[in-house]
């Protein structure tokens, strides 16, 4: 069979690029090994998640205004113009936070947790945000009378992860 | 005695005609039927977008390409600058005003925004959204409907000069006029001239009935006569105004000056020149005849008895005048054609509101319906897909192909595009939303987010290995990999990736067919499936918009968002009704579904999918699957970058064998559409906890030879197997440039190394 063959070519290929990786390794092994063994491997030092990001202009222009409509109870409001931001940033952490400031503010304490997950899950290493949205998360576990949840989030807002 | 007999008859007939044109009247006047419009466009600096296709956007949703935008709804280009001059709009946050703004584009992307009069920078400014369609009962007939106070005074005037000259004084029907009619008729030997009266001509075009007989005529009289005793003039000319026949566009009936308006100048009525209301006007008497896009001359000597006319009433200067009859008649490609263009989409939205609204509602009230739909992409989908199916035809020399297409966005879940057949005019069957077919392999990323779920990870060495399954009852069913080998021991990621089906079967049999069931639902396709061996290759039918439902949550980590196709429904009067906000709910363990996209990226970085580079760039690191049902009958492929998220169907309706796998078949559909979309690169969030390490893999292979190989590989908190190195720093490579990827390998191989030595 025609398959066959080719597979056995891969496999023989396979074969020596391991033979060949092995040979190459012994001979640098020597001199990198003791060095190496305490040193943990060199990697992305630029660490894109690490620093949060910052809203671009148009989101921040609507972050900015669904807050005030937030601050002025007026959800629903600040719900359509966070749509809007989110339409042109959807993967930033902090617009879906907001969503969940508004939805608590609009007593859906269900959908509160869940816009909070939602955020985490965006998160990255935005720690600080994090912890606000485990804040939440506790105030409405305790509105929904989720008493342990409650506290699991408020634990895990003070930092035990 | 005959008097007497004749008349009670005469008073009953009447009576009876009275009745009939009065519901119609009634019925008619308040009947606006709901419009639906497409997603607005939002412009904001660093948005892809080529000035090109913001003209486009622009002409379809009614703009006016001018020398220098002025007017709303007007807008001028030259080079990479463009002004234009939005509409106002009611959005269900409020008014959103016109506004003038010069867009400086650099390249495929916008650089600044300025308002035009005072220069200052805008961050953001939103459109008016065009208008995409409309529910009105009779199907093929569309109107803008206007009020009499929406009807300019010159256009009231030149109407009434050219059409009907007493119609303030007559009570429905002109003796005068019909005398002279008469007189001109029997001088010529044929019918020349009519002496119908606005109110006649309105009753005939109630009854949309050509017909010249006496019989009809008197009829008609009678009719107008009692029109009149019931209705104001005013009433009476503004329901002309919003029945008058004005010409024909492919199936659709162009009614009313306001849809003629936007259909022949893409304005709105009250924004129109002295010329163009002459044409109009001139245009009643035979909109086929008088037809500017085939009879131009005779259109243009038309419009010139009105234009003369009015200036002899004293209604225009002379200077006006002038320019009036100077000006061109609109080109035919400036036209604004079809205003229901997109019928598989107009279809999935009338269905939505048919759960909760009742026909009456949809086609009477003047309901705005704003939807998800975004132009741009249901303009590519359309064009890829017919061009697509006709070379997929032309490669295997079969004719017959069809397709579906839905295109959402990734997070928002919101349908953006979709296509129900390979002629988006056509309206018929609509395959995106009715074509059930078994889905192939496309189940299979749920096959293995279960096993993750239940104790594998995607470095679980698994058999992909041939056996036969016995059914209680049933027939012993024998599964075969696609390319009939067995390709022994290999690590779970890779069973996904290349599609393995007996991997598959195996892995699905372990953890159990009918939690793979319940997580299909949990995923989002809510409906009942028997937990055959054979749903683990996808033997279950589904739609290609229940895949994208599936898909959606596997794209957006995990959450669960209902696909949305309207945003929000507003009343006549702008007061918002119902509103389809976000909902979000976490269905599976953010951990879980990062650990099966990364797999599902390497099916495309290495998998089934790998010829997808040829169509979409490898930054961008898009992930997605293959499907292919028995016998090459279907053929799917859905994948997602960054921001959009797509499935594609490709089959035939008659269900024969079309000779494509999913990558020959729904893929190269995907990629071609995909290519000329503007895509953000697909980055996974990595979860908190997630660890990264090469797992080795090393055995034997068939032929008994040892052998090894390590992958980087991330794992879920705590299930890193112990025959393996950790990596400290956690982060996918995949997203390092490509120098330090390098960099990587090395110390990647180093890491393997070191484990041999642990």
């Amino acid at each position: 069979m025609k398959n066959e063959g080719k597979v056995m070519q891969a496999l023989n290929r396979k074969r020596l690029s391991n033979l060949a990786l092995i040979a190459g390794l012994l001979a640098v092994m020597a001199i990198i090994l003791p060095g190496c063994a305490v040193q943990p491997p060199v990697r992305d030092a630029g660490g894109v998640q690490d620093e949060p990001k910052k809203e671009s202009a148009p989101t921040a222009t609507l972050l900015a205004s669904a807050q005030q409509s937030v601050q002025a109870g007026q959800f629903s409001r600040a719900e359509m113009t966070l749509e809007r931001a989110l339409r042109v940033e959807p993967r930033n952490p902090r617009l879906w936070h907001e969503m969940a400031q508004v939805k608590f503010g609009q007593e859906n304490f269900g959908q509160a947790v869940q816009f909070c997950l939602k955020s985490n899950s965006l998160a990255g290493k935005d720690s600080a945000l994090i912890r606000k949205n485990w804040q939440l998360m506790s105030r409405a576990y305790a509105k929904l009378g989720d008493m342990e949840k409650a506290e699991q989030a408020r634990l895990k807002a003070m930092g035990g992860n | 005695m005959a008097l007497l007999v004749c008349t009670v008859g005469l008073v009953i007939y009447a009576n009876y005609l009275d009745k009939v044109i009065r519901q119609k009247f009634d019925g008619k006047r308040w009947s606006v039927p709901a419009v639906v419009y497409a997603r607005p466009l939002e412009l904001y600096p660093g948005l892809s977008l080529a000035p090109g296709v913001l003209a486009e956007e622009l002409q379809l949703a009614g703009y006016r390409k001018e020398q220098a935008a002025k007017d709303p709804g007007g807008y001028d280009r030259t080079g990479n600058v463009m002004h234009l001059v939005s509409r106002d709009f009611y959005f269900s946050d409020g008014l959103e005003k016109s506004a003038a703004v010069t867009v400086q584009f650099a390249g495929q992307r916008i650089e600044q925004i300025k308002r035009t009069d005072s220069g200052e920078r805008l961050s953001l400014v939103r459109l008016d959204p065009a208008r995409i369609g409309s529910f009105h009962p009779r199907e093929h007939e569309d109107r803008i409907v206007l009020t009499r106070a929406d009807l300019p005074d010159l256009l009231v005037k030149s109407l009434i000069a050219v059409e009907d000259r007493h119609f303030y004084l007559h009570f429905g029907v002109d003796p005068l006029a019909i005398i002279r009619a008469m007189f001109a008729n029997i001088r010529a030997g044929e019918t020349v001239q009519g002496g119908s009266t606005l109110t006649q001509q309105l009753v005939k075009n109630f009854f949309l009935d050509s017909q010249r007989t006496l019989g009809r005529k008197v009829n008609e009289a009678i009719m107008a006569i009692l029109l009149e005793m019931h209705y104001s003039k005013d009433e009476i000319l503004t329901a002309y105004a919003n029945e008058i026949f004005l010409g024909q566009d492919g199936g659709r009936a162009v009614h009313g000056f306001g849809l003629a308006s936007q259909f022949y100048f893409r304005r709105d009525v009250k924004d129109l020149a002295p010329a163009q209301i002459a044409m109009m006007i001139g245009m009643i008497r035979g909109p086929s005849y008088y037809d500017p896009r085939r009879n131009e001359e005779r259109c243009l000597q038309r419009r010139q008895v009105v234009l003369e006319m009015m200036r002899s009433e004293g209604d225009i200067t002379d200077e006006q005048y002038q320019t009036a009859q100077a000006a061109r008649l609109e080109s035919g490609d400036a036209i604004l054609s079809g205003f229901n263009r997109y019928p598989a989409f107009l279809e999935l939205v009338r269905r939505q509101l048919d759960r909760d609204y009742r026909d009456e509602d949809l086609t009477g009230d003047g309901l705005k319906i704003l939807t998800t739909l975004d132009p741009q992409v249901q303009m590519q989908v359309e064009k890829q897909l017919t061009a697509a199916l006709a070379a997929l035809e032309k490669r295997t020399n079969r004719k017959g192909l069809e397709g579906a297409v839905v295109v959402s966005s990734r997070e928002g879940g919101e349908i953006l595009a979709l296509a129900g057949g390979r002629h988006p005019l056509r309206p018929g069957f609509n395959r995106a939303l009715d074509a059930q077919r078994p889905i192939g392999s496309l189940v299979k990323p749920a096959v293995f987010l279960t096993a993750l779920a239940n104790g594998y990870t995607l470095a679980t060495p698994v058999d992909d290995v041939a056996l036969t399954l016995k059914n209680a009852g049933a027939k012993k069913w024998q599964p075969t990999n696609y390319d009939k080998m067995e390709h022994g021991r290999v690590p779970l990621y890779e069973a996904l990736a290349q599609s393995y089906n007996l991997a598959t079967v195996r892995v699905g049999m372990e953890v159990g067919v009918e939690k793979i069931v319940q997580n299909v639902r949990r995923l989002g396709v809510d409906r009942d499936f028997p937990p055959y061996p054979s749903f683990l290759l996808g033997a279950a039918p589904m739609s290609p918009l229940e895949v994208a439902q599936m898909y959606q949550t596997l794209a957006a980590g995990g959450f669960y968002q209902p696909q949305r196709v309207i945003r929000s429904v507003l009343t006549a009067d702008n007061k918002v009704i119902e509103s389809f906000g976000l909902s979000v709910e976490q269905r599976f363990a953010s951990d879980l579904i990062f650990l099966l996209n990364t797999a599902l990226k390497r099916a495309v970085s290495e998998g089934t999918a790998e010829s997808l580079r040829s169509y979409v760039p490898e930054y961008l690191q898009v992930a997605g699957k293959t499907g292919t049902s028995d016998d090459m009958r279907d053929s799917w492929f859905a994948g997602f970058s960054g921001d959009k998220l797509a499935v594609v169907w490709v089959g035939r309706d008659d269900n024969k064998p079309i000779r494509l796998t999913g990558a020959t078949g729904a893929m190269v559909v995907w990629g071609e559409i995909m290519q000329y979309l503007p895509l953000a690169p697909l980055e996974l969030t990595e979860p908190a906890g997630i660890e990264w390490a090469r797992a080795d893999m090393g055995g034997f292979d068939q032929s008994g030879v040892f052998f090894r190989s390590s992958e980087l590989l991330p794992f879920a908190a705590g299930s890193v197997p112990r025959q393996t190195a950790r990596l400290e720093s956690p982060s996918p490579p995949s997203q390092a440039p490509v120098a330090e990827r390098l960099e990587k390998s090395t110390s990647g191989i180093l890491n393997t190394i070191r484990s041999w030595f642990h």
